[in-house]
Formats: structure tokens, C-alpha cells, sequence
């Protein structure tokens, strides 16, 4: 029976070809032809399937589906759940690999270790993979150690994450015996047991720089506080005592004045900061020096850290800037608060009006009398037309179309507001580098230091060069930027590692999980 | 009698063409051709998904639109069948095209949001082992009973004495869902559902995962392990079809219930079900679901 519909409808072709009408012909063309098309699909699926509504098809750029392809090697057969130390790998990198759900039942990346010449070295079995990174006085500084996080779940079905360290390079690596690995200015701070203050630092090579098991005076610490350790400065790491106060310590476990005749212990300190750290003893702030000496003896009631050469103190309820000398820079008696940035004070007043001093010269920020708005580069100033910057640095910069001056990247890039509400990437030209929707975000490669410009539109992240062309797509977004030209990525199948043209160097099926 | 009014109908026609019947015949006239629905990026709906399901997305997003696969992924979210049905819930998606729903999804689609699911295709649910286990193929009870840890090495069932390690997946899963849907059916998991240290099949010895068909072969998302048969057939496209694998669970396409009429996502769903949808559907290497 189906076959006869198709028979009498190309009959019927036959006799509508013979000339016989244009009528005919029309009728052909719309609805016999269909006709035979729709005969010939219930022909292979049942009588029964309907036709469904009519829709245009363009099938001209179709192709077929080609499933995923590895661009791998691995460094054995078999699993590899552990990473072996090597001096052979060169640079290793995370990889997205494989996902997981966490105890709230999101979705999360697991990642896994390959070298820069794509052979997997460590298999999908890590929650995280960082590598290292603290703030210092002169900015972000990058460690060549890599924190790996691991979900290790224990009989009861309870779990945890536990970290371990690896080199860079893959030569050293810890085992996952750390509740917390915290950088600092030494290495990384690993701690076993916070309530027994056990810790360990690693240097970049993988060495002990120090243990706390070796601190003579571990037992004086207060119980827990050996997380304050990764506040370290000159070499110096502050400590709490049991007894509720503070002090120094240095890696060799020495601590700062015990065998002086300067005081050891105090009611609380900050961090050194620019080769200064505040003090206080009998309720007054002084700052002492890295040999433990008092570099400014000033009996404050209040003492800030140095930054930029400067720190804000109070005395009998009157704030001043000094610097490092204790020279009284400016004071502020009607001032309700005082804070120095890197770069500048705001003082703020008790009638909410702020002024803005430059530092280290003290001198008064001012453009054109207009309102002022501070950034990391300099003070800016919005203009009828776009926006005007005066650099601390020296010279001035101007953003047409601009509203608001939201980022400063350090390497000449800029991000604006328009007047029209969307962002833009500006150069110290005025001239767009990229612009569009979404979130937009300064960040360095963490090998080379270059300035790359990340964008996140409705979860989707793509980096950009610094001269505004698309380098990688799909990318994952993360704090870092690529290492060394080379970013993970991820779609919906795949992960890897994109190189910065877009095209993947390193890539592997992922299985969902779905 | 179908055949005689063929037959007659086809007389008809040869006598009119001829002009025997009439000399000036009166003309019917002829029906208005049904308007073709075109889809635009503008209009074309939000479609989400299970993962084997993408490259059907991609393809019917690529027709519809005159586009290549590779420019309609941006219109596309596959990977999460749990999250694809949330988001149809909650009004963030237009489309879903994903293995059918766990029961505790499917009551919150009856209940909370009423949602119109249809089934375009079938797959077979499967299961895959290392190349190096000897086992070539499970019962279906063999199967339940390693899943809830009745059977614990693989020497149980013919294998080396090896103790199994039985992978599963997260409950968003759409072969999760399958699973629970075609195996389980009520029974509990011995090994956790998908954990941290757990939900990725880790390709060792005595490792055991599963899958859909689609994924795991066609896609070849499972290319490096040995797919095993269940009651000594091997999953196919053909044994799927007829029904012989004994494992067979439906792709669906769902929509809201409210959608209108003439919204392009009802539309496109009528299309995945209609003659020309489910011959696209064969097309692409799925299984029709009719």
C-alpha cells in the first residue's frame, strides 16, 4: 500500500510533464513533490508518525559530525594517579580534565598535570591545581610551586581536601598531607596540624626552608595561630604567643630581640612593611626595623603601615602622614579618617568632603577643580566628552566616550565605561582595543608577564591580546592568566590547553559525566 | 477498498489529463499552501541538553539556521541533562534535548512546571570495562548485582579474581537516569554516587562504567574501553532499533506545556517529531524514536 502512494503520485508527475499545463506543473512543484517526500518518510518510519509542521531547511551547511580527537600522549599505560618526580618533564601545566560533583552538588573541574610538550604526566584526579602566588610590597610575585588540591574522603563517607606542592618543573613533589598551603614570601607554608602548629615551608626547589617541629619556642605559640606565620616580611613572619601577644619570628626559628636588650614581646604588631613594622607596647605604636631596632620612636596612639614611602599615624587625636624618617609630612586635625594607597592619602573630613594627597611629596591632587577619582595609575576627572587622567607617573591621558575609568592594567591598557553604559578596552591613545559586553579583567601571563584582557559574557570567558585580537576561546576562567602562552580551556566535550592563536596544543576528550 | 480509491483516483487523473472526462473542467481550487516557519537567530529558541545529544543540537541548529556546526554552538548548552531540565523549569531555556528525565525530575515537570516531553529517539544504555578484563559480556541481573554490591569481584561473573570497581555518575546524569530507570529501579547503589574521588571511570583493571550508546560509541567518548554485551547482544544502532538490547531508554525533546501554538520552540519540538524531524534524526546516526 505505501509503495502504491509514490507509484500514482509519480504517475501523475508523468502525465503533469507532458505539457499538459502550467497549472499542472505548479501543482507539481507545490504539492506533489512534498507529497512524495513526506510518502517516502512515512514510508520508513510508519504511517503513523505525523507530518509536522512545515519548516525551512537549509541543509547547504551541514557537514558531518566529527567526534572529538585526542592531541595527547601519556607518560605510561595505565592510570596515572600520582605525579612521579622528574627532572625530565620541563614545564608542567593543570589541564581541565574530567568534573565532579561537590557536597553541594554543583558541577566542578577536576584537572591533571601535562607537559608543555603534551604528554600527560598526571591524570584528572586533582580539585585544584594553583600555582603559587603572594602579595608583596612591590606587587603580585608568582612561585614556581604548584599547590595541588585532592577531595579525600575518608570511611565514613566524610571528606576533605588535602594539599601537597610540586615544582614547577615536576621535579619534587610533597604528598597530600596539608590542610593548607598558604604562599609567602619564603616559599609555601604548609600546615598538618593547625592545632599543634605543625607546619612546613618549601622553597621553589622543593627544600625545607623551615619546620616548626624545629621552632625552639613552638610550645610559647598559642595554639592555631601558625597560619599568621604566611604574614612575613623582610624575612621576619609574625607570631602570637600564648600569652595574647605578638612577636617575630625567621625561618631559622630565631626570634626578633629575644637575646636584645630591645623588647621581644609586644601588645600587637603589624607586618613589616618597606622595612618597617608597627608596634605597640603600653598602649603607644613605634615602628622598629628588620635588626630589631627602633627606626621611629613616636609614642602613637595609632600606627598604619608604610606604603609608598609614607604611614599614616594619630597622636592625641590628630592624624599625620610621615615617612620613614619620622618627618611629619602633613597633619590632619579635622580629619575623621586618614588612609594611604599605594600612590596617594584620601583624607576624609566629618562634613563626608575628601581630599587627595600624592605621595611620597604630600602634595594636593588637583585637575582642573573638577571632582577627583583615584585609580591605581593616577587621578581622573570626568569631562564633558570622555574622560581626563593625570598620571602619578607624570603627563596626562584622555578617553573619549568615557564615563568612568574602571581598571588600570599597568602596561598601558585601560578599562572604561562608555556614556552609553557599555565597556570598553582603551590604549593610552584613546583608541578602542576591544569592547562589549560583560565583565572585563587585566591579566598577566604568569610566565612572561605579559598583559592579556579577559572577558566574561553570560559564562562564556574569551582572552584577548593587548593589541585587542581574540588569542583563545572557551577559555576557563581563573584569577591567572596563560602560562607561558598556553591557557585551559573547555567545551562541551573536550579540554585542554589552547595556545594563544586560538588552536589547541593540547586537548582530550572529557567525559561529562552526563 | 484503499487500493480501489487509488485505482480510481488514478483513472481520474489520467481521464482528466486527457480531456476525455470534460472538455472544460471546472476548476477546484486548490488548497493554500501551508506557510513554511522560518527560524532566525533572532527566534530560534534556547536548546539545552545531554551531551549525547550535541551533535543532533548542532545539526538541526545548523538547517534551521544555514549555518555550520561550529557557528550555532554559542546557541547551545549541552553537557547537563539535570541542569537542561532545571532550566526549562525555570524559564531559562526554550528546548531541551536530553535523555529522559530521573523520576524525581519527571514529578517536579508534572507538578511544579508542567512541561510537554516527547521521545525523538531511542539508545541503548551500555556498559564498558578495560581492555584487558576478560569479561566480554553481563546479565542484566549480573549487572544490578554489581551495582549493589551483591557481587564484589569479578571472578563472580566469570572474570578474573579481581574486586570490581564499579563506577557511577551524578544524579543530574541522563545515563544516570537510564540507569536508575532500566537497572536499579528502586534498588540502592553499594559504591557513593558520583564523589570527588569517584565519578571519573578511571580505565583500571577492574573498573566498570556505563553510559549511553551514543556517547560512548559513536561519539567515541568511550573509545579507549571495551564495551560489553548485555545478555549476549551488542549494542547497535540496529539492535536498539528492533529492540533485541535489552537496555533501551528514550531521548526526549521537552518544552514547556505553556508554550504557544506558534512559538518557534513548540514548533521546533512538533518538527522533531513529525516525518521530516525524525528522518533528520536517522540522518545524523541517531535512532528514531517512531
Amino acid at each position: 500500500m505505501k509503495k502504491i502512494i509514490p507509484i500514482f503520485l509519480m504517475l501523475c508527475l508523468t502525465l503533469t510533464g507532458c505539457g499538459l499545463s502550467q497549472q499542472a506543473r505548479t501543482v507539481n512543484e507545490k504539492y506533489i513533490a512534498p507529497a512524495i517526500e513526506a510518502a517516502q518518510s512515512r514510508e520508513d518510519y510508519g504511517s503513523e508518525t505525523p507530518d509536522g509542521p512545515k519548516v525551512l531547511t537549509d541543509k547547504s551547511a551541514l557537514t558531518e559530525y566529527e567526534p572529538p580527537a585526542n592531541v595527547s600522549t601519556r607518560l605510561s599505560d595505565g592510570p596515572l594517579s600520582q605525579l612521579s618526580p622528574s627532572g625530565d618533564y620541563g614545564r608542567l601545566l593543570p589541564y581541565p580534565g574530567a568534573y565532579y560533583e561537590d557536597g553541594d552538588g554543583n558541577r566542578r573541574g577536576k584537572y591533571g598535570l601535562v607537559t608543555d610538550t603534551s604528554v600527560i604526566v598526571l591524570d584528572p584526579v586533582l580539585t585544584s591545581a594553583d600555582l603559587a602566588c603572594y602579595a608583596s610590597d612591590s606587587g603580585d610575585v608568582w612561585l614556581d610551586i604548584y599547590i595541588l588540591g585532592r577531595y579525600v574522603e575518608n570511611e565514613d563517607g566524610s571528606g576533605a581536601t588535602l594539599y601537597a606542592l610540586a615544582g614547577r618543573d615536576g621535579s619534587w613533589v610533597t604528598g597530600f598531607d596539608y590542610t593548607q598551603a598558604l604562599p609567602m614570601e619564603l616559599g609555601v607554608l604548609c600546615i598538618s596540624d593547625i592545632d599543634k602548629n605543625a607546619a612546613v615551608c618549601y622553597g621553589e626547589d622543593g627544600t625545607v626552608v623551615f619546620d616548626t617541629a624545629n621552632f625552639s619556642g613552638l610550645g610559647q605559640l598559642a595554639p592555631g595561630s601558625i597560619g599568621s606565620l604566611a604574614e612575613c616580611s623582610g624575612g621576619y613572619m609574625r607570631i602570637c604567643y600564648a600569652n595574647g601577644q605578638y612577636g617575630f619570628i625567621n625561618k631559622d626559628g630565631a626570634i626578633l630581640n629575644k637575646y636584645a636588650e630591645l623588647p621581644s614581646y609586644f601588645e600587637d604588631v603589624r607586618p613589616f612593611s618597606e622595612g618597617r613594622a608597627a608596634v605597640c607596647l603600653y598602649g603607644k605604636w613605634n615602628y622598629i626595623s628588620t635588626d630589631g631596632s627602633y627606626a621611629i620612636y613616636g609614642l602613637f596612639d595609632e600606627a598604619g603601615d608604610f606604603t609608598n614611602g609614607v604611614a599614616v599615624v594619630e597622636k592625641s587625636g590628630v592624624k599625620s602622614v610621615i615617612n620613614a624618617d619620622q618627618v611629619v609630612l602633613a597633619e590632619f586635625p579635622e580629619a575623621e579618617t586618614v588612609t594611604a594607597y599605594d600612590g596617594w592619602v584620601t583624607v576624609r573630613n566629618a562634613d563626608g568632603t575628601e581630599k587627595y594627597y600624592l605621595t611620597p611629596s604630600m602634595t594636593e591632587a588637583n585637575l582642573y577643580d573638577k571632582a577627583l577619582n583615584m585609580s591605581a595609575e593616577g587621578y581622573w576627572v570626568v569631562g564633558e566628552h570622555g574622560v581626563r587622567m593625570r598620571r602619578f607617573a607624570g603627563g596626562e591621558l584622555y578617553f573619549s566616550g568615557a564615563s568612568a575609568l574602571d581598571d588600570c592594567s599597568g602596561a598601558g591598557l585601560y578599562l572604561v565605561t562608555l556614556t552609553d553604559g557599555s565597556r570598553a578596552v582603551m590604549d593610552e591613545y584613546s583608541r578602542v582595543v576591544v569592547t562589549g559586553e560583560g565583565d572585563f579583567r587585566f591579566v598577566p601571563d604568569t610566565d612572561t608577564g605579559e598583559t592579556y584582557i579577559l572577558n566574561v559574557t553570560d559564562g562564556e570567558a574569551n582572552l584577548y591580546t593587548a593589541s585587542g585580537t581574540l588569542a583563545a576561546e572557551g577559555i576557563l576562567p581563573r584569577d591567572a592568566g596563560p602560562d607561558g602562552g598556553l591557557i585551559p580551556c573547555a567545551d562541551d566535550l573536550t579540554a585542554g590547553l589552547k595556545n594563544m592563536r586560538n588552536s589547541w596544543m593540547f586537548r582530550i576528550k572529557v567525559d561529562a559525566g552526563d | 477498498m484503499k487500493k480501489c480509491v487509488l485505482i480510481f483516483m488514478s483513472l481520474v487523473f489520467l481521464l482528466s489529463g486527457c480531456g476525455i472526462i470534460a472538455e472544460k473542467p471546472e476548476v477546484t481550487p486548490a488548497p493554500e499552501a501551508e506557510s513554511q516557519f522560518v527560524f532566525t537567530r533572532e527566534n530560534f529558541p534556547v536548546v539545552e541538553g545531554g551531551a549525547a545529544l550535541e551533535p543532533l543540537a548542532e545539526s538541526v541548529a545548523s538547517v534551521m539556521l544555514g549555518e555550520s556546526r561550529e557557528s550555532v554552538a554559542d546557541l547551545l548548552d549541552f553537557g547537563n541533562t539535570g541542569q537542561s531540565y532545571e532550566n526549562l523549569m525555570a524559564g531559562r531555556c526554550g528546548l531541551v534535548l536530553a535523555a529522559e528525565p530521573s523520576q524525581a525530575v519527571m514529578e517536579l515537570m508534572v507538578s511544579d512546571s508542567p512541561c510537554a516531553l516527547a521521545p525523538i529517539a531511542r539508545d541503548g544504555l551500555v556498559f564498558f570495562v578495560s581492555q584487558s578484563n576478560p569479561v566480554d559480556n553481563l546479565t542484566v541481573d549480573e549487572i544490578l548485582k554489581i551495582y549493589t554490591g551483591k557481587y564484589d569481584s569479578w571472578s563472580d561473573v566469570s572474570g578474573d579474581d579481581v574486586p570490581i570497581k564499579a563506577f557511577t555518575r551524578g544524579e543530574w546524569s541522563g545515563s544516570r537516569a537510564a540507569m536508575d530507570n532500566l537497572v536499579m529501579s528502586g534498588a540502592e547503589f553499594a559504591a557513593p554516587a558520583a564523589d570527588a574521588s569517584e565519578s571519573v571511570f578511571d580505565g583500571s583493571e577492574g573498573a566498570i562504567g556505563y553510559s549511553l550508546y551514543h556517547y560512548a560509541d559513536i561519539m567515541r567518548m568511550a573509545g579507549d574501553y571495551k564495551i560489553l554485551t548485555v545478555e549476549g547482544v551488542r549494542p547497535s544502532n540496529e539492535t536498539i532499533a528492533s529492540g533485541e538490547y535489552p537496555l533501551v531508554a528514550n531521548y526526549c525533546a521537552a518544552i514547556s506545556a505553556e508554550a504557544e501554538e506558534d512559538s518557534p520552540e513548540r514548533i521546533l519540538w512538533a518538527w522533531l517529531q513529525g516525518a521530516e524531524g525524525q528522518k533528520f534524526v536517522a540522518l545524523q546516526g541517531y535512532v528514531p524514536a517512531q
